[in-house]
């Protein structure tokens, strides 16, 4: 991977008066990767974005894009960058090609992708915002962030409001940007988009990193869903007391557990055994699996 | 017609711009039509009202003269306040109005400076208010050759820009309060009660010898306490407007570089 650095963030901190909206937040994104910034609302994932394009200025701390201090170079920084907030508002009494053709001018350049990008969404440019649908207000949002190809592409849960098949059609569209060389930092709290588009996430909650792995090196931690099937009920504590073993579901004389790492996984087989075992099924946990054990374990975050 | 902000913040304000610009113009006509008879038997009618109203309608003597007579109707009532309540109105709108109605964030996602904003804002109600004084004066123009009758042109220019300059006054208030705080009702309430206070001390004050002091806090004596239609333009007072105008605009540069969008 280049080791050039698209965005660099650097202790960045942003209180709202005794609110905190990101605490010392510090990562790269590199150029050509899709960036994934994964947290629960309100974890700090807007107020980043917000930073970023300098919309919001931080407490401490610094953020580059390009190099350019946002607060410095916004002009010339925001040249580069397409952006997509979740809920895209504009002009309601204008329609989407005015507002293409606006956002256009603004940018001083020609908008090469808009046709195309109105067809791929099947968007129809001459209605007016406020006659829009969420989903199709969505799409205009989404045009007018890649009309002009942007170097970075900053997206802030950008599917919301669309429809699954669109959502597809958007993920294809970031990988043809990533294979463009194209950089896109997104936010999302929807596990599945990010584990099919990114290549790296950082996980935030409360403002803070909890994690910042690649998607494959989430995916590949050793973490299984494990399901044990028993001949008759077992004891509650079975499986209790196991390091690095949650019990997440307990019905009859079947138990679900997610096990972190090797050495769990060989406790709760011997453990298992003390007892008739009926069936026992293990999977490599999805990235939503190692989600919650981020978020479910608070020892992880510190 | 989305070349610029400028081009677009007046293409936004077109529809809006062209009409009050038609009734302004017809007030002016009718005004000026009516003025003939006016000066000829009102003034004895105005001559026996009580002080108080006389100050609302204006000096009898004023009405033997179109630029006295205009000095009243348009310019010393409808006139001010239509351009104050537009001139705020957009004012509000230029920053604020974006801001609170959520497209403010998707503007600047552009590479458009947060300065670059706001002056193209203001050079659009310049313009926008610089329109409306074209239309009025065209309209006075047209009334006074219908009916045939003369007056001073550079007196009417001269009135034309001091409520030029009044609108710009009220509007870049309007424009920094929205662009300093991101309020729109903070904005309406402050900039409006400046335009209120003033014309209720612009009537009072002449009655009450005890508060004829107070004349000088009010928007309105800098605008037309000197008669500019009759005397000119006293520069003082216009530069007070004019001061007020560039104070805002200032204001409203600093302030919104520096603080966060809502």
């Amino acid at each position: 991977m280049s080791a050039t650095a698209v965005i660099e963030l650097s202790g960045l901190t942003k209180h709202y008066g005794d609110v905190v909206g990101v605490n010392g937040l510090s990562f790269d994104v590199h150029e050509g990767e899709v960036f994934g910034l994964l947290g629960p609302n309100g974890a700090g994932k807007t107020t980043t974005i917000r930073l970023l394009l300098d919309f919001i200025r931080p407490t401490s701390g610094t953020a580059r894009v390009f190099g350019f201090d946002p607060r410095v170079d916004g002009v010339e920084m925001r040249k580069r960058i397409g952006y997509l907030p979740g809920d895209f508002i504009t002009y309601n009494y204008m329609t989407g090609e005015d507002v293409m053709e606006y956002f256009s001018n603004l940018r001083h350049m020609d908008s090469v992708r808009i046709d195309e990008l109105c067809d791929r969404f099947d968007l129809d440019p001459t209605r007016k915002i406020g006659e829009l649908s969420k989903g199709n207000r969505q799409k205009v949002g989404l045009v007018q962030a890649f009309m002009s190809e942007p170097d970075l592409l900053i997206l802030d849960e950008p599917t919301s409001g669309l429809d699954p098949l669109l959502q597809y059609e958007f993920q294809q569209l970031v990988s043809e940007e990533r294979a463009r060389g194209k950089t896109v930092f997104l936010s999302s709290h929807v596990m599945s988009e990010v584990e099919s588009v990114c290549d790296r996430v950082c996980i935030i909650r409360e403002g803070k990193l909890v994690a910042l792995e690649s998607v494959s090196e989430l995916t590949a931690l050793h973490i299984w869903i494990v399901k044990v099937e028993f001949a008759e009920s077992v004891p509650d504590d079975l499986f209790e007391g196991i390091k690095d073993v949650d019990v997440t579901d307990r019905s009859g004389s079947s138990v679900s557990l997610r096990v972190n790492g090797d050495s769990a996984m060989d406790s709760v087989i011997k453990s298992a055994s003390l007892h008739t075992v009926r069936g026992f099924e293990s999977g490599n946990a999805t990235l939503e699996d190692v989600f919650l054990q981020f978020y479910s374990d608070d020892s992880v975050s510190d | 017609m989305f070349s610029s902000i400028f081009m677009k913040t007046l293409r936004d304000g077109r529809r809006s711009n062209l009409l009050l610009g038609v009734g302004l113009s017809l007030i002016g006509l009718y005004v000026s039509v009516l003025f003939p008879n006016v000066s000829d038997s009102f003034a004895d009618l105005i001559g026996d009202l009580p002080d108080f109203l006389q100050s609302l309608v204006g000096d009898a003597a004023e009405f033997s003269t179109p630029e006295g007579y205009f000095s009243t109707q348009p310019f010393g009532v409808l006139g001010p306040v239509v351009m104050m309540v537009f001139a705020i109105n957009r004012g509000i709108s230029a920053v604020a109005g974006e801001e609170d109605g959520g497209t403010l964030d998707q503007l600047m996602a552009n590479p458009v400076s947060r300065t670059s904003i706001v002056l193209h804002k203001s050079l659009a109600l310049m313009v926008s208010t610089l329109v409306l004084m074209v239309f009025l004066g065209a309209s006075l123009v047209a009334g006074s050759q219908i009916m045939g009758f003369s007056f001073s042109i550079g007196g009417m220019l001269q009135m034309l820009l001091s409520l030029l300059l009044l609108s710009w006054a009220l509007g870049f208030l309007a424009l920094a309060l929205g662009a300093a705080t991101g309020s729109k009702s903070l904005a309406m309430a402050v900039s409006s009660a400046v335009a209120a206070v003033g014309y209720l001390i612009h009537l009072l004050a002449p009655l009450v010898d005890a508060v004829s002091f107070t004349r000088y806090v009010s928007v309105m004596y800098y605008y037309i306490g000197d008669r500019p239609f009759i005397h000119g333009l006293t520069y003082w007072h216009a530069g007070v407007l004019l001061s007020i105008a560039v104070i805002s605009i200032a204001v409203a540069l600093y302030s919104f570089n520096r603080r966060d969008l809502h």
